[in-house]
C-alpha cells in the first residue's frame, strides 16, 4: 500500500470520471438549449438529451473497452498492433490534428464569449492570445498535474452550477413547461443529434487509459463521467425552457448564460451571478483546452518520437492561434464547430469502433 | 550558459509584465453614467428631423423617429443630500439628470449622449423602461424600440417595462419627496402588487420579450404621472399579433383581470352589508380553469377563483364569531369578485376581442392538439376567443374577523 496516493504517476477511476465530465462540458453547454429547442420545439427536448446521453454512454463504454484491451500501449501502439504501422500512423496523425483544431475552437469560443460579455473593448486577438499562453504554460508542465487539475476544479464548477440552478427554481414558470409529450419521435431524434455534438470529448478515454492504475475500470469511468453532463444538460434544458419558454430560447444566442444572468440571489450580496458562472465556465474551458492540447502533442509525439515536447508546443501554438482567428463571425465559428465535431465523430468514434471490431475478430490483445 | 539562461528569464519576466498586466476595458467608475431609467416618446415636432435631413440628405433613415429620455444618476447629489442632513442644501434636484435626445435609432441616441455628458451611458443598472402610449400604439413599433435593450449584452433582462398614459418623459421628471431618484421610486411603486390588486404584477424586460415572441396577447402595467407622483394602476393591453397597444383596462377591470389570471397577492374588496361597508383584505387567490372543447366554434370556459382573506374594516356591526354571518359575508365577497371578473371579461372579450385572460395559454397547455388547429383563429382571424363562453365562479374564505369582533354595541 502506497502511503502517498499520487506518487505512483497513475490516475485512478475517480480522476478519469472527473476528466471525462470536465472535458465534455465545454462550449456546447452554453448553446445546446437553443439548437435543441429549434429542433424539438418544446420541453420534450429532455428526452433527446437522454437519448443522446445513452448513445454517448454506449460509444464511450466501447471506446473504454478498446483502450483497456491495451493497458500498457499508447493509441498509436495499439492501433499499429491492430492495423499495421502505416495505417496507424495516418489515423494517429489525424487524431492529433483533430485535437489541435479543437484547441483552436475552444480558445476562440472563450475569446468570443469573453469579448461579448466581459471585455467589450479588448480585441478578440488579445483575449485568445492571453488565454493560449496560459494553456501553453499548463501543457508544458507535467501531464499528471494537468489531469489532477480537473480534480481540483470540477467540484467548484459543480457547486456554482448547483447554486445557479438552486436560485433559478424561484423564477421557474411551470406554465412554460407544459404541454409535455407533444413532440414526435423524428423531431426528438433530430434533437438528440444536436445534443450529441455537445457530448463530444469523452474520446479522451482512448488515450488516458494507459495512465490508469486499473485499466479495466476505464469503460465504467467513462459512463460515470458522462452521467454528470447528462444530468446537467437535462436540468439546464428544463430550467432554461421553464424560465424563458421555448420560443424565447430559440432566439437566445447563449441560453445558459442568459439563465445565469437571470438569477438574482436574494439579499443583494451577489446580484450578478453570471460573473461567478463565467469564472467556472472559463475553468472548464481551460481544462478542456489543456487536455486537448496535451492530446494533440501526445498523439503527434507518438508518431514522431524524436521531437521534444516543448518543440511541439512551440510549433503547434502559432497554428492553433491562427486557426482560432480564422472564423470571421459567429456563424462561421459555429459552422467550424459543427464540422469539427463531425470530423471527430469519424476519427475518434467510428474509426476506433472499427478498430475494436478488428481487434476482437483478430483476437489482438495487449493485456496478457 | 548560466548567463544566457538568466537573460532569457529576465526577458520573459519583463515581457510578461508589460504585455499580460493591466486591463484593456478599464473604465473608471467616475466616468460611468449610470442610466437607471429610459423613457421613449415620439417627437412632438419635425424640427430635428428637418435639420438632419438638411445636414445629411443621403443617410439611411428609419420609418419612425423617437424622443428618448435617459435618466442618469448624479452620485454627488446623492451623497450631499444624505450627508447634508437637516436643512442644508437638502434639495433633491441634484441627484439625477435627464437627457433627452432625438433620432431614428435608439443605439444612435444612446451614443449621441456621449457628446453631451462627461459620463457615457452604462446600462447595467437600468431599472425601468417607460414606453409612451403613442409609441406602443403605432404599428410595428413596440418591438422596434425594445430591440436594442434586448440585443445589447450589457442590458439586464430584469429592467421593468411600463406603459405611460400620455408621454413618457414627464413620468421620469416627477420629484417624489420620499426618494431621490424618480426611476427607483417608480421601480418600488411597481413592486407593490401585494398591497393592491389594481396593478398588474411587474413585467421585466425578459418577460416582455417572451410575450412578444409568443403568439399570445399580453398586458403591461400602466403608469400615470401627476403632481410629482406616479400612479401605477390599470393595464395596457397588447394584441399578440403585431405586439401593438390596443387599449387600456381601467383600475376596476385590472382588478377583475388579476382575479381571472390568479395574480392577486393582496389588496382589498369593498362589499356592502345592509347599507354599510365591510372591507375584505385579500391574502391570496388561486385560479383554475375547466374547458369544454366539444364545439370548437363555441368553446366553454369555467374559471374558478378561490380567494382567502380577513376582515380589515367593518362599518356594520356584525358578529364575526358566528358561522352563518361569515357564510353570508363570504357569498357577498364572492359576488363582488365575480362582478369585477365579468367586467374585465366584457371589456377584453367583447370590446377588445383580445385574450389577456390566459385562456389561449391554458388550451395550449391542456389541449395542445386543439391549439394547433385553432391558434391562427384565436384572438385574431376568426376570433374564436370572442365567440367563446366564459363563466366565472368565485369561492371566498374569510379566515378571521381581525383583533376585535364589534367596535361598539349598537
Amino acid at each position: 500500500m502506497n502511503t502517498l496516493p499520487y506518487a505512483d504517476q497513475k490516475i485512478g477511476q475517480k480522476e478519469m470520471v472527473f476528466i471525462v465530465a470536465n472535458i465534455v462540458i465545454g462550449v456546447g453547454i452554453l448553446t445546446f438549449p437553443r439548437t435543441l429547442a429549434e429542433k424539438t420545439g418544446s420541453i420534450d427536448g429532455w428526452i433527446s438529451v437522454l437519448i443522446s446521453g445513452l448513445f454517448a454512454s454506449v460509444v464511450g463504454w466501447l471506446l473504454g473497452k478498446l483502450a483497456s484491451r491495451f493497458p500498457a500501449h499508447t493509441f498509436f501502439e495499439y492501433t499499429s498492433l491492430i492495423v499495421t504501422r502505416p495505417v496507424a500512423r495516418v489515423i494517429t496523425f489525424l487524431v492529433g490534428v483533430y485535437f489541435m483544431l479543437f484547441v483552436s475552437f475552444e480558445v476562440r469560443a472563450l475569446g468570443n464569449i469573453a469579448k461579448q460579455y466581459l471585455f467589450t473593448n479588448t480585441p478578440v486577438e488579445m483575449i485568445t492570445l492571453a488565454f493560449l499562453l496560459i494553456v501553453q504554460y499548463a501543457v508544458a508542465g507535467s501531464r499528471m498535474a494537468l489531469l489532477r487539475l480537473n480534480m481540483l476544479f470540477f467540484p467548484i464548477v459543480l457547486l456554482i452550477i448547483f447554486f445557479v440552478q438552486l436560485y433559478t427554481v424561484q423564477i421557474l414558470e411551470l406554465d412554460n413547461i407544459r404541454p409535455l409529450f407533444t413532440t414526435g419521435l423524428g423531431a426528438l431524434l433530430l434533437g438528440s443529434k444536436e445534443v450529441n455534438l455537445s457530448f463530444s470529448g469523452y474520446e479522451v478515454v482512448l488515450f488516458y487509459t494507459l495512465l490508469m492504475a486499473r485499466a479495466q475500470d476505464a469503460p465504467k469511468a467513462v459512463v460515470k463521467g458522462l452521467l454528470i453532463p447528462i444530468f446537467l444538460y437535462l436540468t439546464i434544458y428544463i430550467f432554461v425552457i421553464g424560465v424563458f419558454s421555448t420560443d424565447v430560447v430559440k432566439n437566445l444566442t447563449y441560453p445558459t448564460i442568459e439563465l445565469a444572468k437571470e438569477v438574482e440571489v436574494p439579499g443583494g450580496f451577489i446580484e450578478r451571478m453570471e460573473s461567478l458562472f463565467f469564472t467556472i465556465w472559463i475553468m472548464t474551458i481551460f481544462n478542456s483546452c489543456t487536455v486537448f492540447f496535451d492530446l494533440a502533442i501526445f498523439n503527434l509525439g507518438s508518431i514522431f518520437r524524436k521531437v521534444r515536447k516543448i518543440t511541439w508546443i512551440l510549433v503547434i501554438s502559432p497554428l492553433v492561434y491562427m486557426i482560432s482567428l480564422w472564423p470571421q463571425n459567429l456563424v462561421q465559428f459555429f459552422s467550424l464547430g459543427d464540422q469539427l465535431v463531425y470530423f471527430g465523430i469519424f476519427i475518434t468514434y467510428l474509426v476506433p469502433l472499427l478498430l475494436l471490431l478488428i481487434a476482437k475478430w483478430r483476437g489482438v490483445r495487449g493485456d496478457e | 550558459m548560466g548567463m544566457n539562461k538568466s537573460w532569457v528569464r529576465l526577458l520573459t519576466a519583463v515581457l510578461s509584465v508589460s504585455f499580460l498586466s493591466g486591463c484593456w476595458d478599464q473604465v473608471q467608475i467616475e466616468e460611468r453614467g449610470f442610466v437607471i431609467g429610459v423613457g421613449i416618446d415620439l417627437p412632438a415636432s419635425k424640427e430635428t428631423e428637418k435639420q438632419t435631413e438638411r445636414e445629411a440628405p443621403d443617410k439611411p433613415k428609419g420609418k419612425r423617429r423617437y424622443l428618448v429620455t435617459h435618466q442618469f444618476v448624479v452620485p454627488g447629489g446623492l451623497v450631499s443630500a444624505s450627508q447634508g442632513g437637516s436643512g442644508s442644501q437638502s434639495s433633491t434636484s441634484d441627484s439625477f439628470q435627464n437627457l433627452t435626445s432625438e433620432g431614428d435609432s435608439l443605439y444612435e441616441i444612446s451614443r449621441e449622449l456621449a457628446v453631451r455628458t462627461s459620463r457615457s451611458p452604462f446600462y447595467q443598472h437600468l431599472k425601468v423602461v417607460i414606453v409612451s402610449e403613442e409609441v406602443a400604439r403605432s404599428p410595428n413599433t413596440f418591438a422596434d424600440v425594445l430591440d436594442y435593450f434586448l440585443r445589447d449584452p450589457e442590458m439586464r433582462r430584469s429592467s421593468k417595462v411600463l406603459i405611460a398614459k400620455g408621454k413618457a418623459k414627464p413620468v421620469l421628471e416627477v420629484r417624489p419627496k420620499t426618494e431621490k431618484l424618480p426611476s427607483l421610486y417608480i421601480n418600488s411603486v411597481a413592486e407593490n402588487t401585494n398591497q393592491n390588486a389594481r396593478m398588474i404584477p411587474e413585467v421585466p424586460l425578459g418577460e416582455v420579450y417572451e410575450d412578444m415572441i409568443n403568439e399570445f396577447s399580453f398586458v403591461l402595467p400602466r403608469i400615470v404621472a401627476a403632481n410629482n407622483e406616479v400612479k401605477v394602476a390599470g393595464a395596457a393591453v397588447f394584441q399578440g399579433q403585431g405586439n401593438r397597444l390596443i387599449g387600456f383596462l381601467g383600475e376596476e377591470e385590472t382588478e377583475g383581470l388579476n382575479f381571472l389570471t390568479g395574480n392577486v397577492q393582496g389588496g382589498l374588496l369593498k362589499t356592502k352589508v345592509r347599507d354599510n361597508l365591510v372591507i375584505f383584505n385579500i391574502k391570496g387567490t388561486k385560479r383554475s380553469i375547466q374547458t369544454d372543447i366539444r364545439d370548437k366554434k363555441h368553446l366553454r370556459f369555467q374559471v374558478f377563483i378561490e380567494c382567502e382573506g380577513v376582515i380589515a374594516e367593518s362599518f356594520e356591526r356584525l358578529d364575526f364569531m358566528e358561522q352563518r354571518i361569515i357564510d353570508n359575508l363570504q357569498k357577498t365577497v364572492a359576488a363582488e369578485i365575480e362582478r369585477l371578473a365579468r367586467d374585465a371579461i366584457r371589456k377584453a372579450q367583447k370590446q377588445m376581442k383580445t385574450d389577456v385572460l390566459g385562456l389561449g395559454t391554458h388550451i395550449k397547455q391542456t389541449h395542445p392538439g386543439l391549439w394547433k388547429q385553432i391558434k391562427e383563429d384565436w384572438d385574431h382571424g376568426r376570433n374564436l376567443f370572442a365567440s367563446s363562453d366564459i363563466e366565472v365562479k368565485a369561492v371566498v374564505y374569510i379566515r378571521n374577523g381581525g383583533s376585535v369582533n364589534r367596535t361598539e354595541i349598537r
